[in-house]
């Protein structure tokens, strides 16, 4: 039997985060996002409220939602909130840090950072990319050698989410180079470890207010206990990684997309030119019944790869759709929106623009568009 | 009957496919010369659950037990 309804919790919760997100997010976004920054204080509203404890365990302060419940709460915050820099920030700390810890930790790694991580008193994320390699990331040169009960990390990493705020980094690192992918490793590496520090920021075209930079790590030393997995373990701990990110993060997209297809319906019924509503011309009423097929075929798609994980099932084609599927829907749902609201989609007045600079980034991180393509196509034995 | 050599056919015809690599002994290295990659290992991994009814948890994908045919066959008929 199939069911494709949320339980009455589920839609509690759901409605929960709307109410939430709409309350507490959303004074002085426009501005946060003009000066490029950083909610902090949202960050701990969320905290209070559970979100950076979605998925963790209740014995770390975490609220031990099942990943369907957790979906259906961050879609909700991507309704309604108007800050996705911050959503942004939230996602890469619960599925690229906390889930890899969750699953890959030794229980004394868990005790230590958990606890922490659901609180929001520490952030989290990943550093894979360098400036020499994105899509082709098992290729990564950034080294760790082992020396006694240490190694030491030498290397650069790029585009690094939350990296200028971060307490704790999963920094991939090679620690044999005669193994190719199956010589990397994962090492939780603090911000106050020697040898760590925060380079450039980068300025984007979109999430503005999500803190992102370059990771130097110069002779960095990290103690063995901090190493995450087994030698050799980081390939599978960066596929896991990816499925739960490309299966998860982008339930945000779906609340946003949402309600970006609501505010276009509210507009074409109320908007009149020519003496009639514009919703009136078919030119316009399609472009919103599209934008509905690619919202609800999004959903379907996020819902599926999220039931996956939760059956603890192996994922990769199902998160590589819904992560290609979702995030080009977004940035096309984006473009709808403008046109839609004419010259008034087109100002920074609305909201859409905004959206549009922040969903062209969904296309690029957890793996390009082209790269989704190429794993779907991989399996098809192509 | 399911054996090694479903594996190395497996190997042969559809992740060695287009790259330079001649023959395929059971005691070659699969990942030091290129054979499975970080994809490969994946569809490697969905073809072995699929075709010898087992789950492959995250913390298995280590490099020893996807090195060779018979590393790869050692692991699938470990009780
Ligand atoms: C907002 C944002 C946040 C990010 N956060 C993180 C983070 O927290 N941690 C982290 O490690 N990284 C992060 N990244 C980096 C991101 O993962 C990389 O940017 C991405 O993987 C692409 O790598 P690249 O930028 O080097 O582009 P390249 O790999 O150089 O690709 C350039 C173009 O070539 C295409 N291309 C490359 N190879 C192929 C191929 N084989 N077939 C077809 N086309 C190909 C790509 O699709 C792309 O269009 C983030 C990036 C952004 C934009």
């Amino acid at each position: 039997m199939m069911d494709f309804s949320l339980t009455e919790d589920q839609i509690a919760f759901k409605k929960a985060a709307i109410e939430f997100a709409g309350r507490e997010l959303n004074e002085g976004a426009m501005q946060r996002e003009r000066n490029r920054e950083f909610n902090q204080a949202g960050w701990g509203k969320c905290a209070q409220f559970g979100i950076q404890g979605l998925t963790l365990p209740q014995r770390y302060g975490g609220l031990e939602m099942d990943i369907l419940t957790s979906i259906a709460a961050m879609e909700g915050m991507g309704y309604a909130c108007r800050d996705s820099g911050l959503l942004f920030s939230l996602s890469s700390h619960i599925w690229t840090c906390e889930m890899p810890i969750l699953k890959f930790g030794t229980d004394e790694q868990k005790e230590r950072y958990l606890a922490g991580l659901a609180s929001g008193s520490l952030i989290g994320g990943h550093a894979m990319t360098e400036p020499d390699f994105g899509s082709d990331a098992f290729s990564i040169k950034c080294k760790a050698v082992k020396n006694g009960n240490t190694y030491v990390l030498n290397g650069t990493k790029t585009f690094i989410t939350n990296a200028p705020l971060a307490d704790i980094l999963l920094v991939f690192a090679v620690t044999d180079t005669t193994k190719k992918f199956a010589g990397l490793t994962v090492f939780m590496v603090e911000k106050t470890f020697p040898g760590f520090s925060v380079g450039k920021c980068e300025e984007l075209m979109g999430l503005k207010t999500c803190p992102l930079g370059e990771v130097i790590l110069q002779d960095c030393e990290v103690p063995e206990e901090n190493r995450l997995g087994g030698e050799g373990a980081g390939a599978a701990i960066f596929n896991s990684e990816m499925e739960y990110e490309r299966s998860c993060l982008f339930a945000t997209h779906v609340g946003a997309m949402e309600k970006i297809l609501d505010e276009c319906i509210s507009y074409a019924k109320v908007r009149e030119q020519f003496g009639k509503p514009i919703g009136s011309n078919q030119s316009i009423s399609h472009k919103i019944a599209d934008m509905k097929v690619r919202v609800e075929l999004s959903r379907l798609m996020l819902y599926k790869a999220a039931w996956m994980k939760a059956q603890g099932k192996r994922a990769p084609i199902e998160s590589a759709i819904a992560k290609l599927y979702i995030s080009e829907s977004y940035v096309q749902n984006c473009l709808e929106a403008i046109q839609i609201h004419g010259g008034y989609g087109y100002s920074t007045e609305l909201d859409f623009e905004r959206h549009l600079r922040d969903s062209v980034a969904g296309k690029i991180y957890s793996g390009t568009s082209e790269i989704q393509r190429n794993i779907i196509a991989n399996f098809l034995g192509l | 009957m399911k054996d090694k050599t479903l594996i190395q056919q497996f190997i042969m015809n559809e992740l060695m496919r287009g790259k330079n690599v001649s023959g395929l002994e059971v005691t070659d290295n699969l990942i030091e010369t290129g054979v499975i990659d970080s994809l490969g290992i994946q569809i490697l991994i969905s073809f072995l659950e699929r075709n010898f009814s087992i789950a492959i948890a995250d913390e298995d994908l280590i490099p020893d037990n996807f090195e060779s045919v018979d590393a790869i066959w050692a692991f699938v008929t470990r009780d």
